[in-house]
């Protein structure tokens, strides 16, 4: 996991210098080099060192679709995985790192048990999903053959004949023991379910041209990485049959399928999902707003401006294939009768959400306009430009925000009389050099959302006094509001960079290692040229050689 | 409150010694059942069974309100810990210690977690700045892997969490577990008491059920699985394999034991589920502490860890009329409320674990003994106070006899040299392991145990 990239905090840390930040902390970072892409350069392939392979375990929402796919609805409606520990931020860097506890050993069990019973309580409905009926609770080849075809599709390999006549086994005996062929069913299934071979994704690869060190995941395992990333399943029939016949071997195939992955209805949830998790929209459900001063804060209210936010994004990427730079841009937004009042526009006929024209001198823009980020990244009762701040430093910019030094006590100043805005308050905190040598890179981005509240309704005073939202920061420039910061976000060469990163890691599992910053730097030039569209960066992404390249196992 | 309805656990019973019969029509708590004719020892002559609990609170205290003016067995109760009142012979109060952890440890609330191990993080700063992760097992896990603890019960051992608030900078998990077993081995707790009274009491094979030889035929194809795996990777994955496996072993051992002979309580009500936008953490506590003691007195497990909230947690508490998070209190001090509502904040956790332990002294545990004086219990925080995130003087709290073992009545002892902390640990890990010569590695390792803390 070692090696966050570190050229974008040497960007920080030089424009740290520049204001003369003095503190420890953002004072720290290696400048790695800018890779050259010159003519004359080798293939990107032999340009990566990729990262370690290895084993990752499914995703809860992976694991669900698995069985929904493979085993239908009432069976996907019974699974209860274990929840999905995060690290930095993604739930696929833990499912690789982590290891997994009792508790949840015991749990894939429960599961799995409760899935085999839903499938197998219907006798009709099982019958119509079984490759074979068995003729008796002991009917030992249609056992394997049920294994053999579910466990194709749930292992993502052909399974063995030694190793379908393993599961076969426990389905005799359990058909045995209870004089039942659905319950020797029931065994088989939750036999798949619960083996490592399901439940952890293998990605080991083969070594090209002898190179132990430089591996080309197999055609089954790339299938399974870009559907897992596409549409947070496993491969279906039809691509494992691409797979094994060569389809994936070179990039053409593999775009072709990636287009036909992301044709899928589950490719547009599988996105949300990930822009849940990493702008950290799914924390919306348990902000907690102060009762008497936000009334109007209620479950109805946060469940509108989820929606809100999904639809947004979606209407973006999928309806309008639009430059993705205008999720920062955009001054629409998606509006239902809970939240039209918030933004201050009239309140829509029907019952959904429609899509209206924010008024123009609240400067709202995109994403940093949103109810969604402006109320988590606030604090219950006041506004937070720092929490706002480090956001656009950490998720849009991926710049490194290293933690306060150890010798700091980080306290706001004292307010006896309760009359400092929050800016103010932070300008004498800044006044302090320890604390000013990081706060000053992101508080004044910060500042610039000042006039929108907790819950992001607009404001223009604060404690008596009119709201200034001007500001500038290192590396960014100066803006007027949060409509000119938005622009100058849009333009800057580190947010879509950082776009891919996050895709990237989300995909892959891990941060990015120095090995293969020419392959990211490839990907941000070809996004580029595709006019910055989300859809085609997903396609490039999984048709970069990083992703279908892996090191020795870990 | 107590939302558990049960009837009260039986004492002994004229099937003192006895493990085979009915045991699904008993009505007896397990230990009673297996204690020999005297009632002081189980049946098959081993001594009673010590259990072992750490609990965590974060952001610390105030250090002015919760350190006694005097050291020694009559120190007086501080506003901070006049919670404790009615069980305060069991409790002892350790002030005055100083984290050795590495420096390089220290992103602020992560290297307070040390306490609770003797290792120091890894991982530390790593990409996103506050990350961390345990540099190794806490003191619960490797209590619950000395020979004759975990291995004695059907469950090793139990994580429990009140508070599902997390933290806002832990990208890592040094912080969101308090439990680990090793590096990147996070034991998450379980924070819906239905689902630990399930796990706990609901999810045994009674023997004439046929499932339990199915399950384990299963099991073993899942081991054969990984057998396959294994062989294809590389050594991180191998040893997640084998934690993995280690999971499958518990597994095993639970579905092929005998349904523990004790009463079970019934289903709570409970769910923890937040009411009207809160948290209902006084209730969760109050039923998780009544789930602890059947677990306890009917040997299902003997090692626990509580995490009430976690450290720099969003966790507010509405039951003291807060509107914002503790943790952001700390940072927002004044001379006026706020200094109020960090201090509130610290006694009601208090009154949480106060609540644990005076439930366990009213349940009786052997003869003339109850559960408080056959358990030890380690409590800490991440700091001394959140406002400073230092780690010098960081509060702890130990309580409970320990089956004797442990200096009764409880003292105050503040450390003028700035002492190991690892060192509390080290005298607890010998309650259960005599033999034990140190805890920990690196800087904060321990081989010196605490004497104060030792009965005489």
């Amino acid at each position: 996991m070692k090696g966050m990239r570190s050229v974008m905090l040497s960007g920080v840390v030089a424009l740290a210098a520049l204001v003369g930040a003095t503190g420890p902390g953002c004072a720290e970072g290696t400048i790695v080099d800018e890779t050259s892409t010159g003519t004359g350069t080798p293939p990107l392939e032999e340009q990566i060192t990729p990262a370690p392979g290895g084993a990752r375990r499914l995703l809860a929402r992976q694991y669900q679709r698995a069985v929904r796919q493979v085993l239908g609805e009432e069976a996907a409606a019974a699974v209860a995985p274990p929840i999905d520990i995060k690290l930095h931020g993604f739930a696929s860097v833990g499912a690789t790192e982590l290891a997994m506890s009792p508790v949840d050993v015991e749990a894939y069990e429960t599961s799995a048990r409760a899935v085999a019973k839903a499938v197998t309580s219907d006798p009709v409905k099982l019958a119509s999903l079984l490759p074979c009926q068995p003729l008796n609770p002991g009917d030992s080849a249609c056992y394997a053959s049920i294994a053999g075809t579910f466990g194709r599709k749930l292992w993502r390999r052909a399974l063995e004949p030694s190793e379908s006549g393993a599961i076969a086994a426990i389905g005799v005996k359990a058909g045995g023991v209870y004089m039942s062929a659905p319950k020797g069913v029931a065994y088989v299934l939750s036999a798949l379910l619960q083996a490592p071979e399901f439940l952890y994704v293998v990605e080991v690869g083969e070594p090209i041209d002898g190179d132990e060190a430089r591996r080309r995941l197999t055609p089954l395992e790339l299938a399974t990485r870009m559907s897992l990333f596409l549409v947070d399943a496993p491969p279906d029939d039809a691509l494992l049959d691409l797979a094994e016949s060569g389809g994936l071997d070179d990039e053409a195939g593999i775009r072709s399928a990636a287009t036909e992955l992301l044709a899928r209805d589950e490719a547009r949830s599988t996105l949300e999902a990930f822009y849940d998790e990493v702008f950290r929209f799914e924390r919306l459900d348990e902000t907690v707003k102060t009762a008497d001063r936000f009334p109007e804060w209620t479950p109805e209210l946060k469940g509108s401006i989820h929606a809100s936010i999904h639809a947004f994004l979606e209407d973006l990427v999928w309806n309008e294939n639009a430059d993705a730079r205008t999720m920062l841009t955009a001054t629409h937004a998606f509006v239902d009768a809970n939240l039209a009042p918030l933004y201050g526009v009239s309140v829509p006929a029907g019952s959904g959400l429609v899509k209206v024209e924010l008024p123009a001198e609240q400067q709202r823009a995109g994403l940093l306009g949103s109810a969604a980020f402006l109320s988590i990244y606030s604090h219950a009762s006041m506004s937070s430009p720092t929490k706002r701040g480090v956001f656009m430093r950490r998720t849009l910019l991926c710049d490194s925000v290293p933690p306060p030094p150890a010798e700091v006590v980080p306290k706001l100043p004292d307010d006896p009389a309760d009359g400092l805005t929050t800016k103010e308050l932070l300008e004498q905190h800044m006044k302090d050099d320890n604390c000013k040598s990081c706060h000053s890179l992101f508080d004044s981005l910060g500042w610039s959302l000042e006039k929108f509240d907790p819950v992001g309704r607009f404001r223009t005073i604060e404690k008596g006094k009119p709201i200034d939202t001007s500001g500038e920061s290192p590396n960014i420039g100066s803006f007027a509001g949060p409509k000119e910061l938005a622009g100058l976000l849009a333009e800057h060469y580190q947010v879509p960079d950082c776009m891919v990163r996050n895709l990237y890691r989300d995909a892959t599992g891990h941060l990015e290692t120095d090995g293969e910053e020419p392959a990211l730097e490839d990907l941000h030039r070809r996004f580029e040229e595709k006019g910055f569209r989300v859809q085609e960066l997903l396609v490039e992404l999984v048709a970069s050689p990083a992703f279908r390249m892996v090191g020795e196992p870990r | 409150m107590v939302l558990i309805p049960s009837k009260p656990l039986h004492r002994r019973t004229l099937l003192r010694g006895a493990l085979g019969g009915v045991g699904a029509t008993l009505a007896l708590p397990l230990l009673d059942a297996m204690l020999d004719g005297h009632g002081e020892a189980l049946a098959d002559g081993e001594a009673l069974p010590v259990r072992f609990l750490s609990y965590f609170f974060g952001n610390g205290v105030r250090l002015d309100q919760f350190v006694p003016p005097i050291e020694g067995p009559t120190y007086p109760l501080t506003a901070e810990l006049m919670p404790f009142g009615a069980v305060k012979d069991y409790v002892s109060v350790l002030t005055g210690f100083n984290s050795h952890c590495a420096p390089s440890n220290k992103i602020t609330h992560h290297e307070g977690m040390v306490i609770f191990s003797g290792f120091n993080n890894k991982d530390v700063g790593e990409g996103q700045g506050f990350y961390s992760n345990a540099g190794g097992p806490t003191i619960d896990q490797v209590i619950a892997n000395t020979p004759g603890v975990g291995d004695k019960t059907i469950i090793k051992s139990f994580q429990l969490g009140i508070s599902k608030r997390p933290s806002e900078v832990d990208f890592g998990t040094t912080m969101h577990a308090m439990s680990h077993a090793g590096y990147l081995m996070p034991l998450a707790p379980t924070y819906d008491p239905q689902k630990v009274w399930t796990q706990l009491f609901d999810s045994f094979t009674p023997p004439e059920d046929p499932s339990g030889p199915l399950r384990l035929g299963v099991l073993q194809l899942v081991r054969d699985s990984a057998k396959r795996l294994d062989k294809r990777l590389g050594a991180a994955d191998r040893a997640r394999l084998e934690a993995h496996l280690q999971g499958v072993a518990e597994l095993e051992k639970k579905v092929a034991a005998l349904p523990p002979l004790c009463e079970k309580p019934m289903k709570p009500t409970e769910a923890n589920v937040d009411v009207g936008g809160n948290e209902p953490l006084v209730s969760v506590s109050q039923v998780m502490a009544e789930l602890l003691k059947y677990a306890f007195r009917c040997d299902i497990t003997r090692v626990a860890s509580i995490l009430f909230t976690e450290g720099a947690g969003n966790t507010i508490f509405a039951d003291l009329g807060h509107d914002t998070a503790h943790h952001w209190y700390t940072h927002d001090e004044d001379a006026g409320m706020q200094n109020k509502q960090v201090h509130d904040g610290v006694v009601f956790a208090m009154e949480r674990l106060a609540y644990l332990l005076e439930t366990f002294k009213n349940e009786a545990d052997g003869p003339g003994a109850n559960l408080l004086d056959n358990t030890a219990v380690f409590c800490s925080s991440d700091c001394s106070e959140g406002i400073s995130h230092s780690v010098d003087d960081q509060p702890m709290i130990v309580a409970g006899r320990a089956g004797g073992k442990l200096t009764h009545p409880g003292l105050h002892y503040r450390s003028k040299t700035g002492e190991n902390p690892t060192d509390v640990l080290l005298t607890l890990r010998q309650v259960f392991d005599p033999a034990a010569t140190a805890v920990g590695a690196e800087e904060p390792m321990s081989t010196t145990p605490f004497a104060p803390l030792k009965a005489t």
